[in-house]
C-alpha cells in the first residue's frame, strides 16, 4: 500500500529539472517512500478485542529523574500482587552512569520479586489482548529517532479502539493518551520490547510455549522451589504433554525434598518422550537417593546414549554410581 | 583435529561441573530446554559471562560487590545477551529529552508567529 502511494505521486509530480532528470525522479521516490514508512504499520485495534479497556486500579509511581524503569517496574510488581520497594526496585535496576535501566536487568528484577517476567510477541495485537486480560504491559519506547534514541519505560494501562488511543502510565503523568499510530512507531523504534510480570502460576493471555519455556526456565535458576512448582503447574495445565514441564515439576519437587513425587514427574517426562536426557538422568539420580540404584541402573539402561550426547559425562559418571551401589546391595550379582 | 577433540574434553570437563555440582546433582530445567534447542554448550558458555558483565557493570557506577549481586540474577541467555555490549544496549532513564523538545517546539511557535526571528530567511 506505501509504495503504490509513492508510485502515484511520482507520477503526479512535475517534471523534474536539471541535467539529471531520472536520478532526481528517483530520489523525489525515495523520500517519499522514507517519509511514508511509517503507514505501513498495523495499527488496527482488532475488532476481536473490548472495544475500550481501562485498568484503573494499576498502582502509579511518578517517575524521578531518569528512573523511567524502577517506576515501570515498580508499577508491574504491584499490579501483580507483589509489594516492592521503590528504592529497592531502583537499587536493582538503575545503572547511574547510564542514566537509565537495562532490559535484561529489569526482567531479572522482576524474579527477584517472586515474579515471571514474560515476552509479549510484538504485535499491537498481543499487547492489548495482555489488557483486556487485566495485565499491564511494561514497553520499552523510543521517543526520539533511530539514529538518535531517547529510550523509555512505560505501562500500557488500556485503550480505546474508537479514539484510536493507548493509555499509560508514563513518567510523570499518570495517565498518558498516545495516538495508536505515534505509539506504534515510538514502540517499532525500540524493537517492540514488551513484557508481563505476572505472579508464578499465571500465564500471558495468549501465552506461546517458547516464551513460557523460556521465562520458566529463567525463573528456576534462582527462585524458590515452592514458586516454581506452582509456576510450572501453571504451565502442566496447558501443556499436559510436554516432558520440559513434568521436568520443571520434578526438579522443584526435588528441591522440596519431595523425592517420590519428583520420580514421578520424571516418568511422566519419560511416558510422553523416551528420548529425553535430562529426564533420565534426574530419575536415576533420584532413585539412586531412594536406594534403590538397581532401579536406577534399569532406567539408564533402558536407553542407549550416542557417545557425542552433551550429557555423556554424566551419564557416565551416575552408570557406575549406580552400578557400585547395586552391586553393594547384591553380593551375588 | 586435535584441537577440537580438546575443545570438545573442555567442554564436556565443564559441563560435568556445571550440570552436577556438590548439592544439586540433578540436570536443571535450563539445561534440559537448552538441550532441546542444542545450545546447551552456548548456556553453558555464557554462564562463564558472569564476571565479565559484573565488571563491565561495576564501570558504569555501580560498586563490585554490587555489580556481582545483581549479575547473580541474570539468565544465561540474558548474560549472552548484554556482555560486553552493555553501553550498546537501550538504556532507558527519560527525562532532559522531553525537556529538550519542548524547549524546540516553543521556538518554532515563536518563530512562526513573529515573534522570534532565529531562522532568518532574508
Amino acid at each position: 500500500m506505501t509504495r503504490r502511494r509513492a508510485r502515484a505521486k511520482r507520477s503526479n509530480a512535475p517534471p523534474p529539472l536539471g541535467a539529471w532528470p531520472s536520478i532526481s525522479v528517483a530520489a523525489v521516490a525515495a523520500l517519499m517512500l522514507l517519509g511514508s514508512g511509517c503507514a505501513s504499520f498495523d495499527v488496527r485495534i482488532p475488532e476481536s478485542l473490548e472495544p475500550r479497556v481501562d485498568l484503573t486500579d494499576t498502582p502509579f509511581h511518578p517517575q524521578l529523574e531518569h528512573h523511567c524503569g524502577p517506576a515501570a517496574l515498580t508499577t508491574v510488581l504491584e499490579a501483580s500482587g507483589a509489594r516492592p520497594e521503590y528504592e529497592e526496585v531502583a537499587d536493582r535496576v538503575y545503572v547511574p552512569d547510564l542514566k537509565g535501566s537495562l532490559q535484561v536487568e529489569m526482567m531479572a528484577t522482576a524474579r527477584n520479586f517472586d515474579r515471571i517476567p514474560f515476552r509479549v510477541p510484538g504485535e499491537l495485537s498481543a499487547v492489548l489482548a495482555e489488557v483486556e486480560a487485566g495485565h499491564p504491559v511494561l514497553i520499552l519506547q523510543n521517543l526520539r529517532i533511530r539514529s538518535l534514541p531517547a529510550w523509555h519505560y512505560a505501562v500500557v494501562v488500556g485503550y480505546d479502539r474508537e479514539h484510536k488511543e493507548i493509555l499509560m502510565r508514563s513518567g510523570t503523568e499518570r495517565e498518558l493518551t498516545t495516538p495508536v499510530r505515534r505509539w506504534m512507531r515510538q514502540w517499532d523504534w525500540a524493537s517492540r520490547w514488551a513484557i508481563v510480570v505476572l505472579e508464578p502460576g499465571d500465564l500471558p493471555a495468549e501465552p506461546s510455549q517458547a516464551a513460557v519455556f523460556r521465562a520458566l526456565a529463567d525463573f528456576d535458576e534462582n527462585a524458590r522451589p515452592e514458586s516454581r512448582l506452582r509456576a510450572w503447574t501453571g504451565a502442566a495445565e496447558h501443556w499436559p504433554d510436554a516432558a520440559l514441564v513434568h521436568m520443571g515439576l520434578g526438579n522443584a519437587r526435588y528441591e522440596m525434598d519431595r523425592r517420590e513425587a519428583a520420580a514421578d514427574s520424571f516418568r511422566q517426562a519419560l511416558a510422553t518422550q523416551p528420548e529425553h536426557w535430562p529426564a533420565r538422568l534426574n530419575l536415576a539420580q533420584v532413585l539412586l537417593e531412594l536406594d534403590r540404584p538397581c532401579e536406577g541402573l534399569q532406567v539408564i539402561k533402558a536407553q542407549a546414549m550416542d557417545y557425542d550426547h552433551p550429557l555423556v559425562e554424566t551419564h557416565g559418571t551416575l552408570s557406575i554410581r549406580l552400578e557400585q551401589a547395586c552391586n553393594a546391595g547384591n553380593p551375588s550379582g | 583435529m586435535i584441537a577440537s577433540a580438546a575443545r570438545n574434553t573442555l567442554i564436556l570437563l565443564l559441563l560435568a561441573a556445571m550440570t552436577m555440582p556438590a548439592n544439586a546433582q540433578l540436570v536443571s530445567t535450563g539445561d534440559a530446554l537448552a538441550l532441546e534447542s542444542g545450545q546447551l554448550e552456548q548456556r553453558i558458555e555464557a554462564f562463564l559471562l558472569r564476571d565479565d558483565v559484573a565488571a563491565e557493570l561495576a564501570q558504569y557506577g555501580i560498586s563490585h560487590e554490587k555489580a556481582m549481586d545483581r549479575v547473580a540474577n541474570l539468565s544465561a541467555a540474558e548474560l549472552e545477551q548484554v556482555a560486553g555490549r552493555i553501553n550498546e544496549m537501550p538504556a532507558a532513564g527519560d527525562g532532559v529529552i522531553v525537556i529538550a523538545g519542548v524547549v524546540f517546539v516553543v521556538l518554532i511557535i515563536l518563530e512562526v508567529v513573529g515573534v522570534i526571528d532565529i531562522f532568518k530567511s532574508r
